[in-house]
C-alpha cells in the first residue's frame, strides 16, 4: 500500500513538476501594458547575508522604493529574504520567480548571479556589487542592471601616498576575507597603483574571523600603513584591527568608512540603497527598460577622522 | 499557485541535492564511515566545473573532471585514517580544511566564480527547470544503477563488507584499509560530481558553497530511508529512498519560506526536521514496540544485525 | 601443516598491566590433525588463536603454514590458508549483506576479486545445496540478510564460510559457548561432519573437556601462556574428565579453575 501510494505521489510530483507553468519565460520584461496599468507591483530582495552594509543597502532600497511608488498613489509589496548563505540563493530565487514578481533586487554578488541565472525576462537589479562586469565576465544580462559600490582606486591611492608621505620601498598591508567575492579585485587594483610607484603591497588575507588578530599583528608589525578593501566581513569586525594598529601608530585608510581608518573615501550603502531603488520605482512604472539602465556608481565621499589623525601624527590637508 | 510554480525549481535542486545524498550515503550507511570531507568536496567539483567551463572546455570533461577531483579528496581522508591512524571524523575534517585552500587556488584566489549559460552549453540550469529535472533524473538513474552493479561485483561486495563487519572481512581475506580508501574515493566523487552540476544549475561556485552541505546529505538520508526502509530495505530503493529525502526537503524550504518564515529561521528548520525524522522511529521503538504482535514468518524476531539497508 | 616455533607474546610491556599471554610456545600440528585446546581463563588459548590469524604480531617466533612462513603476514593476506570461527556469532558474517553474498565473499577468500558479478547463479545453486545440509531450513533463504537469523544459524554459516574452499587450517574458538545446548550439539556434529569429509586439520578451543575428549584426536592443554599437556591417539581416546583433571593439577602445579571442573 504504502508502496502504490509512494510511487502515484512521486509520478503526480513529476507530472507537476514537468509542466507547471515555469514563469522564466512568461514574465514579460517591463511591458508597457502590465506596468503602466498595474496599481500594485510585487518586488521580491534576496539579501545574501546580514552584515551591516548590506543591510542598508536594503533599507535604503525600501525606502527610496516605497516612496516613488506611493507617490503615484500605487502600492508595492516588498518581500525581503536573507538567504544567509550562497547555496541558498537559488532557493530565494525560486519563491520570487515562482511568485512571479515583477522585479528582483540581488544584494550581493551570488544573489545577482543566481537571480540573472533563474530569469532572463524579470528586470534584476544588483546592488552592494563591485564589478558587474568580471562577474558576468563582461556578458552583462540584458535583463540586469544595478548599482555598484565600487571607489576610485586611484584618487585612494593617491588620497593615501600624499597624506601619508609614503615613499617607493615603503611596505602596504591590504587586508581582506577570502570569503568575500569583491574583495580580490579591490586588492588587485589597488596594488598595481601603489607599485607604480615603487611602493611593496603585500595582501594579508584570512577565512575565519579568529584570524583576525594574528594576522592582524603580523600586518602591524611589517607594514608603514594598511589599506582595507569593501570587505564586509573585516568591516562587521575592525575594531581588533583598529586597536592593534593604533597601538603600532599605523595608520589605516578603508574603504567602507568607519571607525577605525584616518580617512576614507567611501560611499554610504544607504545612499546607495536608494539609488537603487529609484531605478526600481523607474523600471516598474514603465518609465524606462532595463536595459537602457546603465550600472550607478555613487561619487564618494572623504572623511577624515580627527581624533585619529591626531593621534597619528597625521596632517588634514585643508581642502 | 506560487507553491505549484516553486514545484519544477524545489524539484530541480531537490534531485541535485539528492546525488549528494548518494555520496554520504555511501560513505555514512554503507561505509559506517562519518564522512565530512563532503563540505570540501562538494564546492571541489563545483570549482574544477566552473573553471573548466570558464577556459572553454566542453561540459562533458568538466563534469567528469569534478567526479575525479572529489576522489582525490575522499582518497586523501582514506589513507589519513588507514595509513596514518587518524580518526575518522578528523580525517575528514582536516582534508576539509585543506581543501579550503586547495579551492580557493582552484578559483584563482576569487571566492566566486560565474559560469556563462550564454557561452557554456550547460546540462543543468535555473532557467529550465524540467530539462533541469529531465537531466537530473537521468543522472540520478545512471548513478543508481551503476552503484547497483558495482556493489555487486566481487570488488564491490567486499566494499560493503567492510562497512557491515571489518573483522569478518578480514578475515576473509579483504585488504580492509584499500576498500575504506576506495570507498571514499568513490563516495567523494559522486558529492563532486553534485557539486558541478549545482555549479552549472546555479551559474556559479562559490567558496562557500559547501557549509551545511553534510547537514542536508544527512537529512536527504533520514527523510528518505524513513519512507523506504518500510517499502522494501534493499539497497536500489534505499537511493531512490535517499533521492526523494533531498527533494521532499527542498519542497519544505520553498514551501516555508513561501509561507512567510523568514530565512533566518530555515538552519533552525533544516536542524529539527532532521532531528524528527531521526526522533519518530526511535521513540517508536522504545515506546510502541510491545504493543506490536509479532507476525509469524519469523521476520521480526532478529537477533543482532542491522536495521538499515 | 602447522609449526609453531618458539612464539612468545607480552601484552603491554613495561607496564602495570604487562601481560605475557604466550611465554614460548612450541606446536606441531600434522596434516589432518583435529586438536582441541583447553585451559583455564587467561591460559593464552584464544591469543594462540590469534597469532596464528595474524591480528598482531608476536614478539619472537615463528609460525608456518603447511611450509610457508606467515608470521610477518597481516591478517588478510594470511586469511587464504585459513578457516576461522569465532566465539561471538555476530562476529563471523556482514548482518545488512545476504547469505548469498557471504558465502560468495568466503568463495573468493585468497583470490584476486575482480569487477566481474560477485554471485553467479551457479554458484546459488552450489550454495543451496551446501546450506541444505546443514538442515537449518536457510537453503530457502539465500537472498534473505544475515541479521535476520538467529544466533546457531549465523553461527553455521559461518562454519561453512570458513570450510567452503578446504582451508589448509581451520580455527575454531570456542564457537560452540554463545549458543544454546541443543544448537551447540548441532553446530559440533556439523564440525565433525565437515572436517571429516574435508580432511581438514582443525585447532578448536572449548571450556567443554567433554567435547574437547570426544573430538578430535589430539588433545592440547595450556597454562599461563605454555603448552602443557598433549595426547593423542589411543591415549586421548580413552580419557576420563577425572584424568584429564589430575593430569592438569600435575601439570600446573595445583593451579585449577572453576570453569573446567564444570565442563
Amino acid at each position: 500500500m504504502k508502496k502504490i501510494l509512494s510511487v502515484i505521489l512521486a509520478v503526480m510530483l513529476l507530472a507537476v513538476s514537468l509542466t507547471a507553468c515555469d514563469n522564466k519565460s512568461d514574465q514579460p520584461a517591463g511591458s508597457s501594458d502590465t506596468e503602466s496599468t498595474a496599481t500594485s507591483y510585487t518586488v521580491g530582495i534576496c539579501q545574501l547575508m546580514v552584515h551591516d552594509s548590506l543591510d542598508q543597502a536594503t533599507q535604503g532600497f525600501i525606502d527610496a522604493l516605497t516612496e516613488e511608488i506611493e507617490a503615484v498613489g500605487k502600492e508595492v509589496d516588498i518581500d525581503t529574504q536573507v538567504a544567509g548563505e550562497a547555496n541558498l540563493c537559488p532557493t530565494v530565487i525560486n519563491t520570487f520567480t515562482a511568485k512571479q514578481v515583477d522585479l528582483i533586487m540581488a544584494n550581493a554578488t551570488p544573489a545577482l548571479l543566481a537571480a540573472a541565472n533563474a530569469t532572463t525576462s524579470i528586470p534584476v537589479l544588483g546592488t552592494s556589487i563591485t564589478d558587474y562586469a568580471d562577474t558576468f565576465a563582461g556578458d552583462i544580462p540584458d535583463n540586469v542592471s544595478g548599482t555598484s559600490d565600487a571607489v576610485p582606486f586611484a584618487e585612494q591611492a593617491q588620497m593615501m601616498i600624499d597624506t601619508l608621505g609614503l615613499v617607493a620601498g615603503d611596505q602596504v598591508g591590504v587586508l581582506y576575507c577570502t570569503n568575500e567575492s569583491n574583495s580580490l579585485i579591490q586588492y588587485e587594483a589597488v596594488k598595481e597603483l601603489f607599485e607604480a610607484e615603487g611602493i611593496v603591497v603585500k595582501a594579508y588575507t584570512f577565512s575565519e574571523t579568529t584570524e583576525l588578530q594574528t594576522i592582524s599583528n603580523s600586518m602591524a608589525n611589517e607594514c608603514k600603513a594598511v589599506y582595507i578593501p569593501s570587505d564586509n566581513t573585516v568591516a562587521a569586525n575592525d575594531t581588533i584591527v583598529g586597536t592593534i594598529c593604533t597601538e603600532k601608530n599605523v595608520p589605516i585608510y578603508t574603504s567602507y568608512g568607519g571607525d577605525i581608518c584616518y580617512a576614507s573615501l567611501s560611499i554610504s550603502y544607504y545612499d546607495l540603497g536608494v539609488e537603487t531603488g529609484k531605478m526600481a520605482a523607474q523600471i516598474l512604472l514603465g518609465e524606462k527598460d532595463i536595459s537602457d539602465i546603465e550600472i550607478l556608481t555613487l561619487t564618494p565621499t572623504v572623511t577624515y577622522n580627527e581624533e585619529l589623525c591626531a593621534q597619528l601624527g597625521i596632517e588634514i590637508p585643508v581642502n | 499557485m506560487a507553491f505549484i510554480n516553486a514545484l519544477p525549481g524545489a524539484v530541480a535542486e531537490g534531485l541535485i541535492w539528492g546525488l549528494m545524498g548518494i555520496g554520504v550515503y555511501l560513505s555514512y550507511k554503507l561505509l559506517n564511515f562519518a564522512d565530512l570531507t563532503v563540505d570540501g568536496s562538494i564546492v571541489t567539483g563545483a570549482c574544477v566545473c566552473a573553471v573548466m567551463l570558464a577556459g572553454g572546455f566542453p561540459v562533458w570533461l568538466s563534469v567528469i573532471a569534478a567526479f575525479f577531483a572529489g576522489s582525490v579528496a575522499g582518497f586523501v581522508t582514506g589513507l589519513l585514517h588507514t595509513a596514518f591512524g587518524v580518526p575518522e571524523i578528523l580525517a575528514g575534517i582536516l582534508t576539509q580544511l585543506m581543501l579550503y585552500s586547495v579551492n580557493l587556488a582552484i578559483l584563482g584566489g576569487k571566492s566566486l566564480v560565474a559560469i556563462n549559460p550564454r557561452v557554456n552549453n550547460l546540462l543543468v540550469h535555473m532557467s529550465n527547470n524540467p530539462r533541469t529535472i529531465i537531466v537530473m533524473l537521468i543522472f540520478v538513474a545512471a548513478t543508481i544503477i551503476g552503484l547497483w552493479l558495482f556493489f555487486y561485483t566481487e570488488f564491490g561486495l567486499t566494499i560493503k563488507s567492510t562497512g557491515d563487519n571489518p573483522n569478518m572481512s578480514r578475515a576473509q581475506g579483504v585488504n580492509v584499509k584499500l576498500t575504506q580508501v576506495l570507498g571514499l574515493a568513490l563516495s567523494n566523487g559522486i558529492v563532486a560530481l553534485s557539486g558541478a552540476m549545482l555549479a552549472q544549475y546555479k551559474g556559479s561556485a562559490n567558496i562557500n558553497d559547501g557549509r551545511g552541505a553534510i547537514v542536508i546529505g544527512l537529512a536527504a538520508i533520514f527523510i528518505g530511508l524513513s519512507v523506504s526502509l518500510k517499502i522494501k530495505p534493499n539497497f536500489v530503493v534505499s537511493m531512490i529512498g535517499v533521492v526523494g529525502g533531498g527533494i521532499v526537503y527542498y519542497i519544505v524550504y520553498n514551501f516555508v519560506i513561501l509561507l512567510g518564515l523568514k530565512t533566518d529561521y530555515l538552519k533552525m528548520l533544516s536542524a529539527i526536521i532532521v532531528a524528527v525524522f531521526l526522533a519518530v522511529p526511535y521513540l517508536k521503538k522504545e515506546h510502541f514496540t510491545r504493543q506490536r504482535k509479532l507476525p509469524s514468518n519469523g521476520i521480526n524476531t532478529r537477533i543482532g544485525g542491522g536495521e538499515n539497508a | 601443516m602447522l609449526r609453531i616455533t618458539n612464539l612468545h607474546k607480552t601484552f603491554n610491556p613495561g607496564t602495570i598491566n604487562a601481560n605475557t599471554a604466550l611465554d614460548g610456545v612450541d606446536l606441531h600440528l600434522n596434516d589432518g590433525d583435529f586438536a582441541s585446546v583447553i585451559g583455564g581463563n587467561g591460559a593464552g588459548k584464544s591469543t594462540l588463536l590469534n597469532a596464528i590469524a595474524g591480528v598482531w604480531k608476536p614478539d619472537c617466533g615463528t609460525i608456518e603454514i603447511d611450509g610457508v612462513d606467515v608470521t610477518q603476514m597481516p591478517e588478510y593476506r594470511r586469511a587464504k590458508y585459513l578457516g576461522r570461527v569465532f566465539q561471538d556469532p555476530m562476529m563471523g558474517t556482514a548482518p545488512d549483506m545476504e547469505i548469498a553474498e557471504n558465502l560468495a565473499i568466503a568463495a573468493r577468500r585468497g583470490t584476486r576479486r575482480r569487477f566481474v558479478w560477485g554471485v553467479r547463479r551457479e554458484e546459488r545453486i552450489r550454495y543451496k545445496a551446501l546450506l541444505a545440509t546443514l538442515e537449518l531450513g536457510l537453503e530457502d533463504r539465500l537472498s534473505h540478510k544475515v541479521g535476520l537469523l538467529s544466533g546457531g544459524q549465523r553461527q553455521a554459516v559461518t562454519l561453512l564460510m570458513a570450510t567452503l574452499n578446504r582451508p589448509k587450517l581451520l580455527l575454531l574458538d570456542e564457537h560452540t559457548a554463545s549458543l544454546d545446548p541443543k544448537t551447540a550439539l548441532k553446530v559440533l556434529e556439523l564440525t565433525d561432519q565437515i572436517v571429516q569429509q574435508n580432511k581438514l586439520t582443525t585447532l578448536m578451543i572449548t571450556h567443554n573437556m567433554k567435547e574437547a575428549i570426544a573430538h578430535g584426536n589430539r588433545l592440547i592443554m595450556m597454562h599461563g601462556g605454555r603448552i602443557i599437556v598433549d595426547v593423542s591417539g589411543d591415549e586421548k581416546k580413552n580419557l576420563t574428565v577425572k584424568q584429564l583433571l589430575d593430569l592438569f593439577t600435575q601439570a600446573s602445579n595445583g593451579a585449577i579453575s572453576d570453569r573446567m571442573v564444570l565442563g
